[in-house]
């Protein structure tokens, strides 16, 4: 065993899920759910129940339709390589740069930038999930080998603005 | 433990009622059951906004299988966690989100969960680890370890063998014991700002 490991045992573990346990009791929905939720119950029993949605949702819909707008204006122009293929076998690409700060042993290169980009673009990389979880990165790993495919967006001068995970569907495809 | 208890309607009884149409039982169950609903759906995408559509997406789903739950298969508790556990997964399958980088160290400091919560940076690492854990490792140490939930009853709610629930749950802690480890050695190396890497 590492030296290292000793560091935080098993007991140490249920400790620490036990403070973030007791942390969040007590924290719920707020009032506002309640009264939505018991809305829909009157509205069931005059007539069909109304379903009004609460929350963050104009904010995601107008999220989804930049993020569309985002990728139209590039998908035209990124050149997409395989899931998997190594950054190396692309450094020698002379019309070709790194997104900022993609340059790491934590990370996969799987697009590169174009050299002189007249847009917005849409770069794919593989990165530790452990290193998005450092970083504050809330995302999930798919398959749980600690790898997770993005789409980050990428500003004309270069500068990394958002990521999303990348479909599922476009990686299996790959 | 001796406990005096004002004596309170089962869940059994309270469903009773709101299949007969009454509002306060329903009202009843949500207000017994919606904050576990909640805490289960914000640790499993780490939104509370998210866990406030998913709780109300639950008990919309509740109030119309009214007539389908059977209390003789599962705990009303449990039978949530499945729905819930369903509309989670449902969410974060159509919901890529676009998370912007500038704002990520303000969304760590705030803490997406309790934002009033002035939490250690030990207690923000845990929730960074198990967040990072794929899904179906996440939801069974969200529902065993931070919810206690029986391994039973936990595999009635991901539809799973109770052998599957123990396996998944050894996994999953491996996994976050192992990041909290890396955490713990970075911690002594000043040149290195991360951990979990």
């Amino acid at each position: 065993m590492n030296p290292r490991d000793d560091t935080l045992d098993d007991q140490g573990l249920n400790d620490l899920l036990a403070d973030v346990a007791r942390r969040d009791a007590g924290v719920g929905a707020p009032q506002r759910v309640e009264e939505a939720v018991l809305r829909a119950w009157d509205a069931r029993s005059g007539s069909r129940p109304s379903r009004s949605w609460v929350g963050g949702r104009a904010f995601w819909g107008t999220l989804a339709a930049a993020a569309c707008l985002v990728f139209g204006f590039v998908i035209a122009g990124r050149d997409t390589m395989r899931t998997g293929e190594r950054v190396e076998g692309l450094v020698s690409e002379s019309s070709s740069v790194p997104a900022a700060g993609a340059v790491d042993a934590r990370y996969d290169t799987l697009t590169w930038l174009d050299a002189d980009p007249a847009s917005l673009q849409i770069v794919r990389l593989r990165v530790e999930s452990a290193t998005l979880a450092a970083e504050g990165y809330t995302i999930a790993d798919p398959d749980g080998d600690g790898m997770i495919d993005l789409e980050m967006i990428v500003s004309v001068e270069g500068v990394a603005r958002s990521i999303r995970v990348d479909p599922p569907a476009s990686s299996a495809a790959q | 433990m001796a406990i005096n208890r004002v004596p309170e309607p089962s869940d059994g009884e309270l469903m009773e009622r709101a299949r007969q149409g009454e509002r306060e039982a329903f009202a009843a169950i949500y207000r017994r059951h919606q904050a576990v609903v909640h805490r289960f759906a914000r640790s499993m995408t780490g939104s509370p906004e998210v866990a406030d559509d998913v709780v109300q997406d639950v008990f919309l789903t509740l109030m119309r299988d009214l007539g389908r739950y059977d209390s003789s298969r599962a705990a009303l508790s449990t039978y949530l966690y499945g729905v819930a556990r369903n509309l989670v997964r449902h969410r974060l399958r159509r919901e890529r989100r676009w998370v912007e980088l500038d704002a990520a160290s303000e969304r760590v400091a705030s803490g997406d969960v309790g934002a009033q919560m002035v939490e250690s940076e030990r207690v923000r690492q845990v929730r960074a680890g198990i967040a990072s854990l794929s899904v179906r490792h996440r939801e069974v140490l969200v529902l065993c370890d931070l919810h206690e939930v029986s391994y039973i009853d936990a595999a009635v709610a991901l539809k799973v063998p109770v052998g599957t629930v123990r396996s998944r749950l050894h996994r999953a802690r491996q996994q976050l014991l192992e990041r909290l480890r890396r955490c713990d050695a970075r911690a002594v190396m000043p040149s290195r700002s991360t951990c979990l890497t």
